[in-house]
């Protein structure tokens, strides 16, 4: 499947998320709203009434952006991507691809971690992972770069804004008592 | 006004509050240098912070962060021929052509000074408007409330650079997100899928950090040049900067004005501003200052405009909780944070907020002056730094600063899952800011819709029977049809030179 026409699969996909998201809104007023009786009624008590308008909205604005792309076809490419840089051929395309995929990973591996194992450990480790999977060589940089930001970050939150970060089985927390904070 | 001030220059007067405008303008200016990020997300990423603090305290490093970032941008345009944020882009024009004259620290000191005294301008026109508009506001009721939040609601919406249609749907999107949560006129629980963690709704810091901020490091990534370290000039700013702008003084006062009205404008952003005073100051300009290569007068046009924008943007935010653009609108919901009401209430339950608000904005433009070409060097090295450092940066500050405002891994959860929607939807076109408007002002048109229709007892009647309300409905539909209006059909009805 060529490029544009990704895109333009892509489009439709978006706008029937859309139309998606208004069937959701009348499901939940035909039932989670009708169950707590609170679909009908006047306006104090009819909590289903705006969302119901929202929704219509949505609908009709979605059928306009349809028929948009039927008659001019979908945008040609994305209008918020950057033009393509000098060095962008489809292999290094495909290895930023590639790092921006390690990178969704390691978020996701960074929320799951992030209560057992405690914030400290989790931010150098996770961090440090995410640097190196974005080329940051030699080795040593990405690892000293994240333990100085785990450290930041921790007396920003932890020291000054008394916020109580996840501290997991490790149970580390640094001792900003001692320094009067 | 001047009461407001007064009772406002008791809360500002803290060494607090002071230091936090400090570092807001110098992290504002260091975000606005840095490309890609800007005003909005300096506000982002320290919004979790402001949480933490005074009401004063917290507005001020906010308002300090829009002011500083609307201004930062201009020291990669300048050197690197990429505006720092979308505001600077017209600043390039001469700028960048005055760096390549070796005028680089020139060019730079001018953009500050340029935009402080813009940004003081505007300030000094929000605290003589803002007052006023509130006390005609005050009178209004529901109906025109619900009025408002639309023409609020739909301003955005219907001049971001994307689809209109789909800066529409997207501002019903975020409707619809606000609405999660536990409905406060009947108590009902809506969307929440019986998960006892949106019966409190979704947090718009969890919204927004992953609408823009976590989107931003995906495309960061795509866009490439990770390890490149952009060649940066060394230059030296002085504050004999101030004397060559005020050789501009007639169009550094225009320009502000300019900058101040369309930031005034809900949804007419700083750019538009900016382009409309470099053009106005370029057709005034005399014979031998030769805009585009490199004319001071260029500069300060552009920069003047688009800080003036700020207190102008700010007008309708705090006196009408209409956002000026999308950094007012999360501003806004930092008002919200903060326990306060925007819009007239504002003025008259927390009348020395309104006053600590516009006194820290009038500092954070003179802390701009200040620490903007003291500081320069730094941001000037700051734009050396490789993206594959910088984006696992923003990415850790953001996701600690959405866990620290309820310590919930859920909003984390939530982030993540926004992040994906808003990487999907500027991917294909749908404007995003719209999303924060709708957020924020969903609840406000719900409530008021909801009250108006309660006083009516019948039906919808009670906006014909209102005369500004009505006036302004009317208003907001004639711009929403002219905005869907197909571009051809426009054409006919308006000579294509003037659309």
């Amino acid at each position: 499947m060529t490029r544009k026409k990704q895109m333009a699969l892509g489009h439709w996909i978006v706008l029937f998320a859309m139309f998606g998201i208004v069937a959701l809104v009348f499901q939940q007023i035909a039932t989670s709203l009708t169950e707590q009786g609170a679909a009908s009624g006047d306006a104090l008590y009819n909590a289903a009434l705006f969302p119901k308008w929202v929704a219509i909205t949505i609908a009709g604005l979605g059928v306009i952006v349809a028929v948009q792309m039927l008659i001019f076809g979908v945008p040609d490419e994305s209008g918020t991507e950057a033009p393509a840089a000098p060095d962008e051929t489809s292999d290094n395309r495909a290895r930023l691809r590639l790092q921006e995929m390690v990178i969704v990973g390691l978020t996701l591996l960074y929320l799951v971690m992030l209560e057992p194992v405690g914030f400290h450990v989790t931010t150098f480790v996770v961090i440090g992972a995410m640097f190196a999977a974005l080329d940051a060589r030699p080795l040593w940089r990405p690892l000293v770069a994240s333990a100085a930001l785990t450290l930041i970050a921790s007396f920003i939150f932890e020291g000054l804004l008394k916020v109580v970060l996840p501290v997991g089985y490790f149970n580390l927390t640094p001792p900003y008592h001692l320094m009067g904070l | 006004m001047f009461d407001l001030l007064i009772s406002g220059a008791g809360l500002i007067a803290s060494p607090l509050v002071i230091a936090l405008v400090a570092l807001g303008c110098a992290g504002g200016l260091l975000v606005g240098a840095l490309p890609g990020l800007g005003p909005l997300m300096g506000i982002i990423l320290l919004l979790p912070v402001a949480f933490y603090l005074p009401p004063v305290a917290g507005m001020g490093m906010l308002i300090a962060i829009y002011v500083g970032g609307s201004c930062g941008g201009a020291v990669s345009a300048i050197l690197l021929r990429i505006p720092g944020t979308p505001l600077a882009a017209a600043t390039l024009l001469d700028g960048y052509p005055m760096a390549r004259n070796g005028r680089a620290g020139d060019a730079i000191g001018v953009a500050i000074a340029a935009s402080a005294i813009g940004g003081m301008f505007g300030g000094v026109i929000l605290i003589f408007f803002a007052p006023v508009l509130a006390r005609v506001a005050v009178n209004f009721g529901p109906p025109e409330y619900f009025a408002l939040a639309v023409t609020g609601l739909m301003s955005i919406a219907v001049v971001s650079s994307e689809s209109t249609v789909k800066g529409l749907m997207t501002g019903c999107l975020g409707i619809l997100i606000a609405l999660v949560g536990t409905d406060p006129m009947s108590n009902a629980l809506r969307f929440t899928f019986g998960n006892h963690n949106l019966f409190g709704g979704i947090h718009i810091v969890a919204v927004v950090v992953g609408l823009f901020a976590l989107s931003e490091a995906a495309f960061q990534i795509e866009d490439g040049k990770l390890g490149a370290k952009p060649e940066v000039l060394n230059v030296k700013v002085s504050f004999s900067s101030l004397f060559l702008t005020l050789k501009h003084r007639w169009n550094l006062l225009r320009s502000s004005v300019i900058g101040t009205f369309f930031g005034a404008l809900p949804g007419a952003s700083g750019i538009i501003a900016s382009f409309t005073a470099y053009a106005i100051a370029k057709a005034q300009a005399g014979p031998d200052e030769e805009y585009g290569n490199g004319a001071v007068g260029g500069v300060v046009a552009t920069e003047s405009a688009n800080n003036a924008c700020c207190g102008g943007a700010l007008i309708p935010t705090l006196a009408l909780a209409i956002p000026g653009d999308a950094a007012c609108a999360v501003l806004m919901g930092a008002l919200l944070l903060l326990g306060l009401q925007p819009g007239p209430q504002l003025f008259t339950l927390s009348g020395d907020v309104v006053g600590g608000v516009f006194l820290a904005y009038l500092l954070a433009n003179v802390f701009l002056f200040v620490l903007g070409i003291l500081l320069t060097p730094v941001f000037v090295s700051v734009l050396k730094l490789r993206k594959q450092y910088l984006v696992p940066t923003v990415l850790l500050m953001s996701m600690i600063g959405v866990y620290a405002i309820q310590s919930s891994v859920y909003d984390l959860w939530f982030a993540f899952i926004f992040g994906i929607v808003g990487y999907v939807l500027r991917k294909f076109q749908y404007p995003l800011s719209p999303i924060v408007i709708g957020i924020i002002l969903g609840p406000i048109a719900e409530g008021n819709l909801r009250r108006s229709l309660l006083i009516s007892q019948d039906g919808l009647s009670i906006f014909a029977e209102r005369p500004i309300a009505m006036t302004i409905l009317i208003l907001d539909l004639i711009v929403i049809l002219w905005a869907i209006l197909p571009r051809r059909i426009k054409g006919r009805l308006v000579p294509t030179r003037a659309l």
